[in-house]
């Protein structure tokens, strides 16, 4: 199973990293931010997580 | 070697970065006497002071920078303001934030665009008028200024004041006129007038339902909001780090492509590269070259024991050149880079810069227009002479002719 991604709306500084970087399981649908880890490796998600610049990203544990 | 360092009594203005390389090397952690903080230079040391909000507190921005009085953070009196975003700590620095990134979405960003991209050609159409121009005082300086004033509404008759209140600032801040303190330097009174013209912007705007991002702020929405003094200290805020760090990243990013004319010519056959530009232009020359915290506890950082209550700079500038995160050719302007890691140009975790999206666009939408024209200028002087600061970095001026 791949990776699970926890995304804190308030944290976000909406710098736009991970939708540029891995728009596959980054993106906005219907105005809503969605996160599809399964779309990439997990080393993928691990990467954009951790230049995720505000720190709203974070792996579920 | 004998390194000398200090954030605010060194004199490197034109290159700064042997001296930050001999520190990362030498003295990763390194006392700075004069100034009495410690000094952190490496990318990981940097980044892993950046995220721990816990042991390291941002009041230190305000005790430092201008003269505040120490305080943990907000102690919670009902009816007074709470710290700005920049100086607060989680959780008042957490509410903070909720509010104001409201106000700049990429949504919000991107609405902007077009009136940025008009701000810019205005400018282009002024130099083009003249037969010598200066991309810094023509371009790189009012249209950032401009550009703040607009979304905060205010009169353009007002827009040399701001931009005087802001160098004013800058001066007695970390500048030239910083030993003669914030209040005797004049930045107090800059600050306050600033301040004063702001409030009654904010008066008028707090009944308002518009969408400009005062109006954003203060409404009562879901959750926190603003009061109006709140709002006025986070104008103020915006003004000045929201202006001077723009013209700053364009004119940096200018000064890199003149000393490459092999780039420069593959950016001009290939607008895409500005993106890239501005990406390695961020990390090899940043705008904004230190911050500080307060260690709120005895920290150890690379073997060093920092003591509770010392006040640290942490040197983005040096941690951007650091070989160990961005590679062997790191001190070399490269626009093909690759990044293992994230550059710090912007800070790190919860005080990232609110801005970024906002100076990226900016950014772009000036070298858009400039990078083509530069075949047609030369500078009348080769020599930089960069601003009066020591925590920014740009070039004070960039004097062309059309050729």
């Amino acid at each position: 199973m791949a990776v699970q991604v926890d995304w804190d709306s308030k944290v976000c500084s909406h710098s736009g990293n991970c939708v540029k970087t891995l728009p596959r399981v980054f993106k906005v649908e219907n105005k809503k931010f969605v996160i599809d880890p399964a779309a990439a490796t997990d080393e993928e998600v691990l990467a954009a997580v951790k230049a995720c610049p505000s720190g709203a990203l974070k792996i579920r544990s | 070697m004998n390194i000398d360092y200090d954030p605010f009594f060194s004199a490197h203005p034109e290159d700064p970065y042997p001296v930050y390389a001999a520190l990362r090397r030498e003295a990763p952690v390194y006392w700075a006497e004069r100034s009495k903080t410690w000094v952190v230079s490496r990318y990981d040391d940097v980044m892993s002071v950046l995220k721990d909000t816990a042991r390291f507190s941002s009041d230190a921005m305000a005790t430092v920078l201008v003269g505040a009085t120490p305080r943990r953070s907000y102690d919670g009196t009902p009816g007074a303001p709470r710290p700005s975003v920049v100086t607060s700590d989680p959780p008042v620095h957490t509410a903070l934030r909720d509010v104001v990134n409201r106000g700049f979405t990429p949504r919000q960003i991107s609405a902007w665009k077009p009136e940025v991209e008009k701000i810019v050609d205005e400018c282009v159409a002024n130099m083009r008028a003249k037969t010598s121009f200066d991309l810094v005082a023509d371009l790189s300086n009012p249209m950032p200024v401009i550009v703040i004033a607009n979304v905060l509404g205010v009169d353009p008759a007002r827009y040399a004041d701001f931009r005087k209140w802001a160098t004013i600032i800058t001066m007695g801040m970390n500048g030239s006129k910083r030993h003669l303190g914030f209040v005797g330097s004049g930045a107090a009174a800059a600050s306050t007038e600033m301040s004063k013209y702001l409030a009654e912007i904010i008066a008028r705007k707090t009944s308002a339902s518009g969408n400009d991002l005062i109006s954003v702020l203060v409404r009562a929405k879901e959750g926190d909001v603003m009061t109006a003094q709140e709002a006025i200290i986070f104008a103020n805020l915006l003004l000045f780090a929201g202006s001077e760090t723009t013209t700053n990243l364009i004119g940096n990013a200018i000064c890199a492509l003149l000393g490459q004319p092999e780039t420069l010519a593959r950016v001009q056959a290939n607008l895409q590269l500005i993106a890239p530009v501005i990406e390695e232009t961020l990390r090899w020359d940043p705008p904004v070259h230190y911050l500080f915290r307060r260690a709120t506890q005895d920290v150890e950082v690379s073997g060093t024991v920092i003591p509770e209550a010392s006040i640290v700079t942490i040197l983005l500038g040096s941690a951007n050149r650091d070989e160990t995160a961005c590679g062997s050719d790191a001190a070399e302007f490269i626009l093909d880079r690759k990044m293992a890691n994230p550059h710090l140009a912007f800070g790190f975790g919860a005080h990232f810069c609110l801005g970024a999206s906002l100076a990226r666009m900016e950014a772009t939408a000036a070298l858009q227009r400039v990078i083509p024209l530069l075949s047609n200028a030369r500078r009348t002087s080769v020599a930089v002479n960069y601003i009066d600061s020591f925590q920014f970095r740009g070039p004070a001026a960039l004097p062309m002719e059309w050729t």
